[in-house]
């Protein structure tokens, strides 16, 4: 028993270091002076900190305007996945009807084709559409990538709640829809809120396809990715602090509420 | 107050008929016991009434208004689940008084009525708690007085002991009973424990594979048991169901044996023109002796169950096995040969084809 617990402390110390050391020396470099980040040998901590680097990066050519677009994309990316998602999660876990376990392994294989594989097919899609390289189109890729995710976390999440919360309100008094909404809803608006933030997190990393179907109009991570090779040590290191930080926000909050969550419905 | 009515009907799901051309009338301030084994359609039937499911034929009447095609909102009834569905984000307060938000009753009037209803169920001190601090039979209370609350015409309960503790269960059959009695709100109460049903209802629907199979008073139902069914699900153990043929007009055969029946069964049988019957006996009305008497027969005593105030005897007769309860106080042994004497008052007929009891 105890050997477990050792063991398992060991794991989550191996873990932990495995996903902070490099968030650690990000966060570091971008506060480091510039010409610092150059010298050989160099220590790990500067000998004084500045947002130089950092609010060079921020005033850079094209930075503000694909920070404006990623917002913008996954804004539309939250909006459009849980507009399709939440819904389906619903239906999946409160009705019956025929192909739900196909239309279920169904929402799964929209994830087993890489993007790759699809790239030159899309580009010419979009092309014929008249969405590439637009906010637009970047969206409706995007909500491909979440939405599955967004089905199957409303669908756990709906399926922890009673149904018979419903039917108890829609005997109280309820219509159909006030039943869900003052039973239901409650209950599962953090996790709502969650999927949300999950589908936002899920845009604001998304390179590829992002790089692959925008020209001039750059998300930021395509926008990086694009100037990688052409640029300096204290660029890169701004750039993934910039793109590190949501996330991280994001996080520290989809676990505080998850928890909340799930500590009710549970009991 | 309300009546209820159920007229022909049905509801099917996929291909089974969960309920089955029911037909059932409710008076008013009645609580009836909707009783049955497991997947027999009590629920759903249950669930027709409150219109939370959309029958596929017939009609629901309450009070003389059709609600058949009404949303369950509309229907001024209430239920307790078997789950007892608390909404687990609101203070038990909220929980009762949310019918009551619903109907815009004043404030002042709902605090009232919360009061009330909480004190009714002895939950009055647990008003501004949540769910989760609560034990399942204060949960249970909550879901109760929420229907209360509202002030139901019909109130429905679906199996509401099943998720307590025995001791809790007798407890709140008790409560139950009495809190009916004193609202005189007329009741459908969902169960499949026998016990239950007997002890709680004025009248007994008994259901089967969706159909009724009988709708009488506790008393009725055990001692004027209309089918097989009802005889065996009846009682426990249940009632012995012993094949037979009829010979000689007034006497049946078991086996070698030869039973004579008394007149008035006779009478009763000679009406029917069947030969092949089943006797029914209920394992409290076989005495069991050691010397021969008139109108015995032979058994074999398999096994005994000493469970205190009296002695479950196992038997076979002619290779079919009997239940007689005894008074402890016999002295019988396992693999003795004994005589059976059924009391010839007690015994019920059923026809061998179609179940029905020929009394």
């Amino acid at each position: 028993m105890k050997k477990q617990i050792v063991i398992c402390y060991i794991a989550m110390v191996i873990i932990s270091l495995f996903v902070l050391v490099p968030i650690i020396l990000i966060t570091i470099g971008t506060f480091t002076p510039r010409l610092e980040l150059y010298k050989w040998p160099r220590g790990l901590i500067p000998s004084r900190f500045t947002s130089d680097s950092f609010i060079s990066f921020a005033q850079s050519y094209g930075v503000m305007n694909g920070l404006k677009n990623s917002i913008m994309v996954a804004v539309l990316t939250v909006v459009f996945s849980t507009l399709i998602g939440v819904p389906a999660g619903y239906s999946l876990s409160r009705f019956k009807f025929k192909g739900k376990s196909l239309f279920t392994v169904g929402v799964l294989t929209t994830r087993m084709f890489p993007i790759a594989i699809l790239a030159v097919p899309l580009v010419k899609i979009y092309m014929g559409l008249g969405i590439y390289d637009s906010i637009l189109g970047v969206a409706f890729i995007h909500t491909i990538f979440a939405f599955p995710f967004a089905i199957l976390i409303s669908h756990s999440i709906f399926a922890s709640v009673p149904g018979e919360l419903e039917e108890a309100a829609m005997v109280l008094g309820c219509s159909r829809l006030g039943a869900f909404r003052r039973t239901t809803l409650p209950l599962v608006a953090p996790g709502i809120a969650a999927i949300a933030i999950f589908a936002f997190i899920i845009s604001w990393n998304e390179v590829f396809a992002a790089t692959l179907l925008t020209l001039h109009n750059r998300t930021l991570p395509a926008l990086i990715v694009a100037r990688l090779e052409a640029t300096t040590l204290d660029f890169l290191f701004a750039s993934a602090f910039f793109m590190l930080v949501p996330c991280i926000v994001f996080i520290f909050i989809i676990r505080k509420r998850l928890l909340r969550m799930w500590g009710i419905i549970l009991r | 107050m309300a009546e209820v009515r159920l007229e022909n009907v049905c509801k099917s799901f996929e291909d089974v008929k969960a309920v089955d051309n029911i037909s059932l009338h409710v008076r008013d301030g009645e609580f009836i016991v909707l009783l049955g084994p497991s997947g027999c359609g009590k629920t759903t039937t249950l669930r027709c009434v409150a219109g939370l499911e959309h029958v596929d034929k017939g009609k629901i009447f309450i009070d003389e208004k059709d609600v058949t095609d009404l949303p369950p909102a509309q229907r001024g009834l209430s239920m307790v689940f078997q789950s007892y569905a608390v909404f687990p984000h609101m203070t038990v307060f909220d929980n009762i008084a949310f019918g009551l938000k619903l109907r815009k009753t004043p404030a002042d009037q709902i605090k009232e009525k919360v009061k009330d209803v909480a004190g009714l169920v002895q939950i009055g001190d647990l008003i501004d708690r949540y769910p989760y601090q609560l034990s399942g039979g204060q949960r249970q209370r909550v879901a109760l007085a929420r229907a209360l609350a509202i002030d139901p015409k019909v109130l429905l309960l679906d199996e509401p002991l099943s998720n307590l503790d025995a001791a809790l269960r007798l407890q709140m059959r008790a409560e139950l009973k009495l809190l009916q009695r004193k609202s005189k709100v007329t009741t459908l109460y969902v169960t499949h424990d026998q016990v239950e049903a007997m002890s709680m209802g004025d009248r007994i629907a008994i259901i089967r594979n969706g159909s009724l199979e009988q709708v009488d008073t506790p008393e009725r139902v055990f001692n004027h048991p209309e089918n097989t069914f009802v005889g065996n699900f009846i009682g426990s153990p249940p009632m012995n169901m012993l094949e037979c043929n009829i010979v000689e007009g007034s006497n049946i055969a078991i086996g070698n044996f030869t039973y004579k029946l008394p007149d008035s069964v006779v009478k009763a049988i000679r009406k029917t023109k069947t030969s092949r019957v089943i006797l029914g006996i209920r394992p409290k009305n076989i005495t069991i002796t050691k010397d021969r008497r008139k109108n015995a027969f032979r058994a074999k005593i398999e096994v005994i169950e000493p469970i205190g105030e009296e002695l479950v005897v196992h038997l076979t007769v002619e290779g079919k096995l009997l239940t007689v309860i005894t008074s402890p106080t016999q002295d019988l042994r396992m693999g003795e040969k004994v005589w059976l004497t059924p009391d010839s008052r007690k015994i019920h007929i059923f026809d061998k084809k179609t179940g029905k009891n020929l009394l």
